[in-house]
């Protein structure tokens, strides 16, 4: 009786810790079935998918210093490192690997914010948490000259004395960003007209990728969380404000202001980062555009399992095709630039260089 | 070492964690409440969250603390800790989005570590309940014992 009555109870509490356990998964699932379950529906639009449009070329391993491509010509590749003051360059076979030197201050506050550039042979170093800009060579790198530039977040090359910047100015009363640029030859600072949103949150909700395309001549701001692009010249006149392929047109991230015990603000998100668009590019007159939005002509599957890149002409801004990066190993793509049909993509431990079909 | 000092360790454990991260949310309650509402799964739901889950650690730390609830205590520790690990899970795996971690020494963890973590003090539950079972068991030991003598 007593074997039996300790088994029964034993029995009891196991059917107990399988049903409490068992109770509490299904409740967190049903939380995370209802927040995904949106984003797995139809998103009204279709692609232009070209199949087999890029073709694996050469791969190796990516030094895990590496983080960005920040410039190529027809034979080099040029990587950015964690560090600020050293650029890797590679060739398109990998197959050799140089560090280039910068003498450039490599603390904590220089590289935790900055962009590199090279246009060779010119380097250019921006440190948004400075903010400046450190000029040099590759083939000087130890001659370095700094300037100060606005505060900004994100920055391109428009010629090698002008820089374009998304950020903080003072003449803006509300705590937005804008679009400026600056020559550093003449000192000279043009400001956007009215062009960027004004939502008092130090423009989080509105951030986005800039990139500058030399032979269209104009610099393409993709917004992240809407389905948006805008297209600028040079002065920083609107040119186009164009819609990407897909139909998200509400923007879907609220921001909110904390203060801290010293009285200072900052900005946040209060909502979830749902990214509609995220790393982008320009080449050659077109942009290469990484959205996050399935198409409804796709399968769950093979959105699962590439990157699609969504291609638009900027002579008119319309859209005209898309194609998919394989994922290596489960790893998504981080990173990539197209240059003349060369395309070289960064995932978390290796590096691919395509060919794109002409 | 006996079974009930195995419940009781088990259980203060149990206690200095649910009370410590009771205290530490409320302390920082903007910041908990904005971290959940940054959250894909729970956003819509953020503000009651940030109200519930300290209240109910410390209402498991009460029960934990009494012999006589402690039971009731270790089953509902067993139920937050596995909603806890799979919400974890679920967000590393699925979430198109991952905000940082809740409040206190815990937000100092990765997302991994606090993971294994959640896990650790699951199995404590489970081994929790399964000691205690025995341990009641065996303070009734002349209903038994009799039992099994005369039968």
């Amino acid at each position: 009786m007593f074997q039996l009555y300790r088994m029964l109870t034993s029995t009891k509490h196991l059917i107990l810790i399988v049903g409490v356990m068992a109770s509490a998964l299904i409740l967190v699932s049903i939380l995370a079935w209802s927040a995904l379950k949106p984003i797995n529906i139809k998103n009204g639009f279709n692609r232009n998918i070209k199949p087999n449009f890029i073709n694996a070329v050469n791969s190796s391993e990516k030094d895990k210093e590496i983080t960005d491509i920040i410039g190529a010509t027809e034979n080099t590749i040029y990587l950015r490192t964690k560090s600020p003051g050293r650029i890797l360059m590679t060739n398109y076979r990998f197959n050799t690997k140089k560090n280039i030197l910068l003498n450039i201050d490599s603390a904590k506050k220089t590289s935790s914010f900055y962009y590199t550039i090279v246009d060779s042979p010119q380097v250019s170093v921006l440190a948004g948490n400075i903010p400046c800009l450190y000029v040099s060579t590759l083939d000087s790198g130890k001659k370095t000259n700094s300037f100060r530039t606005p505060l900004f977040t994100r920055a391109v090359m428009i010629s090698p004395s002008t820089y374009a910047f998304r950020g903080f100015d003072s003449t803006i009363k509300t705590p937005d960003q804008i679009f400026m640029a600056k020559n550093f030859n003449t000192g000279e600072i043009k400001k956007e007209n009215n062009l960027s949103e004004r939502n008092s949150d130090a423009g989080i909700s509105t951030d986005g990728i800039l990139n500058f395309d030399s032979a269209s001549n104009l610099i393409t701001y993709v917004f992240f969380y809407k389905n948006q692009f805008l297209c600028l010249d040079t002065n920083l006149n609107l040119i186009r404000r164009c819609t990407t392929v897909d139909t998200t047109n509400l923007l879907n991230l609220k921001t909110q202001s904390l203060v801290n015990s010293k009285k200072e603000v900052s900005y946040t998100n209060a909502s979830p980062k749902r990214l509609i668009n995220s790393v982008s590019c320009v080449d050659n007159g077109y942009l290469y555009n990484n959205s996050h939005l399935k198409a409804d002509n796709e399968t769950d599957e093979t959105f699962q399992r590439n990157s699609i890149i969504d291609v638009y002409d900027l002579k008119n801004s319309k859209y005209l095709y898309s194609f998919y990066i394989p994922h290596y190993k489960k790893e998504n793509m981080e990173n990539f630039k197209i240059i003349k049909n060369k395309l070289i993509v960064l995932y978390k431990t290796q590096m691919i260089y395509y060919n794109v079909a002409k | 070492m006996k079974r009930s000092t195995v419940v009781e360790i088990i259980s203060s454990l149990l206690i200095l964690l649910f009370v410590y991260a009771a205290v530490s949310k409320l302390l920082d309650y903007s910041t908990f409440k904005l971290q959940l509402a940054k959250s894909p799964f729970i956003t819509d739901f953020a503000g009651i969250i940030a109200w519930g889950v300290p209240v109910t650690e410390i209402i498991i730390g009460l029960l934990l603390s009494l012999k006589k609830t402690r039971l009731i205590g270790l089953y509902l520790s067993l139920f937050l800790m596995t909603a806890f690990s799979s919400y974890i899970f679920m967000m590393l795996h699925y979430s198109y989005y991952i905000p940082c971690s809740c409040g206190g020494i815990l937000s100092k963890m990765g997302w991994n570590t606090h993971f294994w973590f959640n896990i650790a003090f699951t199995i404590a539950s489970i081994a929790g309940i399964l000691t205690h079972t025995n341990t009641s068991k065996k303070s009734k030991p002349v209903i038994d014992t009799n039992q099994v003598v005369f039968t």
